[in-house]
């Protein structure tokens, strides 16, 4: 495969989400002003373009700004919803079935059944409210209508109904209710902003590029495509979790090595995630020249493979619980005193930030580790509606991709530095997102996007081949 | 006014007790100089005495130049530099953290903000961070000279990509 590569955003090793491009036309578009951030500004009009890095460390109204842009981006996406938006011409029958949303302090002024958009928060101990840009109001989470096959017995005045996901704190819900004189909102339905399709949301933003690779034309995004399309050979093999301290993984890393090997076309691109290590970067862990040696132990094994090594790209992506500054998200590469040997032996391995994304030809791929799911089932505050489904990775798959975001768990669950809250962002919804989770390994096709979760490669020993060329996801184990 | 009678009392207490170490009022060495951070390592253990103690690492000279020893008189063996790395390097991750943790407080009336989305507090003040940017890298640079001084290249490594120094 003839690549070029073009790393964006400034220097190598402080950019906190480095987006790769494989571009196979040298001559399309360049990516020379490549924008950091582009976050929403308060009026829902026109996205905001900032030039240069933002400061990790924010002040004060990045922290507010975090959670406005977050809601702005699903209220501005439900606005264009059929069923949520106001007809232009106002007839009898319109009136019928029109759910809008109207702003929470409305709701003081405002009687009868109305629709609300809020974020769950929890502003005192043990009473949630719904937040959006203008007030917030109590709600009762406890009556809520699990369709279970067993209950036979459902109040349906005190119960309501909820979708397909997980409700924690932190998430923004849509809520079909009427505020009681108590000050109390009582909830008759609850669920998720719907998903927009990845074509309405690419024609709504015209040409602005969100993904952070640069913009296309649609002339060189069908070339790209069609190339996409007719690249049948490449193939990228996920794992996750490779402790390489742990001599049992080592060998069934050997295993799967020695294995591709000898395949007619090699695998074009190894996805490598954390832990890399059996402990976490914790007090009782110290020993890093150690860790630093079995990193240039790994790559001596790769470089015994002169095929895999000169055709394939070996791409690392650390946990958080890595070795690394902090464990807040986005979090940035490995540091280089512990890949220095690696290095030397791979010298175009490449080592991402997390989360960080691909684009390969036209497709966008996300790629994000960590254990989401035990932490988003744990903080969870309404059960999940088993309607649909009783997957739990069919759930979370559902959660983020209607909340357009990576991670909607409350920030002391897991912090995220406040300037970067948009290298979380999924919108548009990428083609592809590949979450690194120590559960079972999964695929679930949801809302136009395929989502996988290689399985963790030291405890279970599977991992993921996956075609680009036609989403086919392989789950596998050795 | 009241606050002037003050001013004259503290001057004069404090020519008085420069008087009594000797000082001139206005030498030199009575003008004050603020002291570097202090930061304590807490419970060090001598892996060969197990002797526990803590380490002042900011204004301790003998800790600043040289190589870490236990200073018990018999033994005099120096600490492991991994587990002393990765203390330094827990306690930077931990400091990380908790600035993305912190509260935010309101500049007119100090209340902790509550709501996520507001901009303004309800008495209509701004909002400012209880330990902001400029204060949290000021702390973090003790920890950057001690990883500079001690040749501790992980932990430069992480603190250089927090200080974002290039």
């Amino acid at each position: 495969m003839n690549v070029e590569k073009v790393l964006a955003n400034g220097p190598e090793d402080y950019t906190i989400v480095q987006t790769e491009i494989v571009k196979f036309d040298a001559a399309a578009a360049q990516v020379s002003e490549l924008l950091f951030p582009i976050g929403l500004a308060a009026e829902l009009q026109q996205p905001v373009k900032y030039t240069g890095a933002l400061p990790i460390h924010g002040n004060a109204s990045a922290k507010a700004t975090l959670y406005r842009d977050r809601f702005e981006l699903l209220a501005q996406r439900l606005s264009r919803h059929p069923h949520f938006s106001k007809p232009a011409f106002e007839t009898e029958s319109s009136n019928f079935g029109c759910c809008e949303i109207v702003p929470i302090q409305n709701l003081s002024w405002q009687t009868g059944s109305r629709w609300i958009m809020g974020v769950i928060s929890q502003l005192e101990d043990g009473h949630f409210y719904l937040e959006d840009l203008t007030a917030s109001v109590e709600i009762d989470l406890s009556r809520c209508l699990r369709l279970h096959c067993s209950e036979s017995v459902c109040f349906f005045d005190i119960y309501y109904k909820i979708t397909t996901g997980y409700f924690s704190e932190n998430t923004i819900v849509v809520a079909e209710g009427e505020k009681l004189p108590n000050g109390l909102f009582k909830v008759n339905t609850c669920g998720f902003p719907p998903v927009e399709n990845r074509e309405e949301s690419l024609s709504f933003i015209s040409g602005l590029d969100f993904f952070g690779c640069g913009s296309f034309s649609s002339e060189e995004t069908r070339k790209l495509a069609d190339l996409e399309r007719k690249a049948v050979n490449d193939m990228f093999v996920v794992l996750s979790d490779v402790w390489l301290d742990d001599d049992d993984t080592m060998e069934k890393l050997k295993e799967v090595l020695e294995g591709y090997e000898s395949v007619e076309v090699v695998p074009s691109l190894f996805i490598l995630m954390g832990n890399f290590c059996s402990s976490p970067c914790n007090l009782s862990f110290h020993s890093f020249a150690n860790l630093r040696s079995q990193f240039g132990k790994l790559g001596k094994m790769i470089a015994e493979y002169p095929r895999l090594q000169e055709h394939s790209r070996f791409l690392f992506v650390p946990s958080p619980d890595d070795a690394g500054p902090s464990s807040v998200l986005p979090r940035c590469a490995l540091p280089k005193y512990l890949t220095e040997e690696l290095q030397k032996e791979i010298p175009n391995a490449l080592f991402m930030s997390n989360p960080c994304r691909i684009k390969f030809y036209s497709q966008e791929i996300v790629i994000f580790r960590r254990d989401l799911l035990h932490r988003m089932r744990r903080s969870c505050l309404i059960t999940p509606s088993t309607a649909e489904t009783s997957d739990p990775f069919a759930h979370l798959v559902a959660t983020i991709v209607h909340q357009t975001h990576l991670c909607p768990l409350p920030l002391t669950i897991q912090p995220i530095s406040w300037n970067h809250d948009h290298c979380l962002s999924l919108y548009p919804t990428p083609h592809t997102i590949i979450l690194g989770d120590r559960s079972e390994q999964k695929t679930f096709k949801y809302g136009g996007v395929t989502c996988f979760n290689p399985g963790s490669f030291s405890s279970d020993h599977t991992f993921a081949a996956y075609r680009p060329c036609n989403h086919e996801v392989e789950l596998s184990a050795i | 006014m009241m606050c002037n009678i003050f001013l004259c009392i503290l001057q004069v207490m404090r020519r008085n007790l420069l008087r009594f170490i000797r000082v001139r009022e206005f030498a030199p060495e009575a003008e004050f100089s603020r002291p570097t951070p202090s930061f304590i390592l807490p419970n060090i253990i001598c892996s060969y005495c197990n002797d526990v103690r803590d380490l002042d690492l900011g204004r301790d000279p003998s800790l600043l130049t040289q190589e870490w020893r236990c200073t018990v008189a018999q033994c005099g063996h120096p600490y492991d530099r991994e587990k002393m790395e990765n203390a330094l390097l827990q306690i930077v991750r931990q400091r990380e953290r908790l600035y993305h943790l912190q509260d935010l407080v309101c500049v007119k009336c100090h209340m902790v903000k509550d709501s996520h989305l507001t901009e303004q507090c309800k008495c209509s003040g701004p909002f400012k961070c209880l330990e902001d940017a400029s204060e949290f890298y000021s702390k973090m640079q003790v920890f950057y000279k001690i990883a500079v001084q001690q040749n501790f290249q992980l932990l430069r490594e992480c603190i250089s990509w927090i200080l974002e120094i290039r």
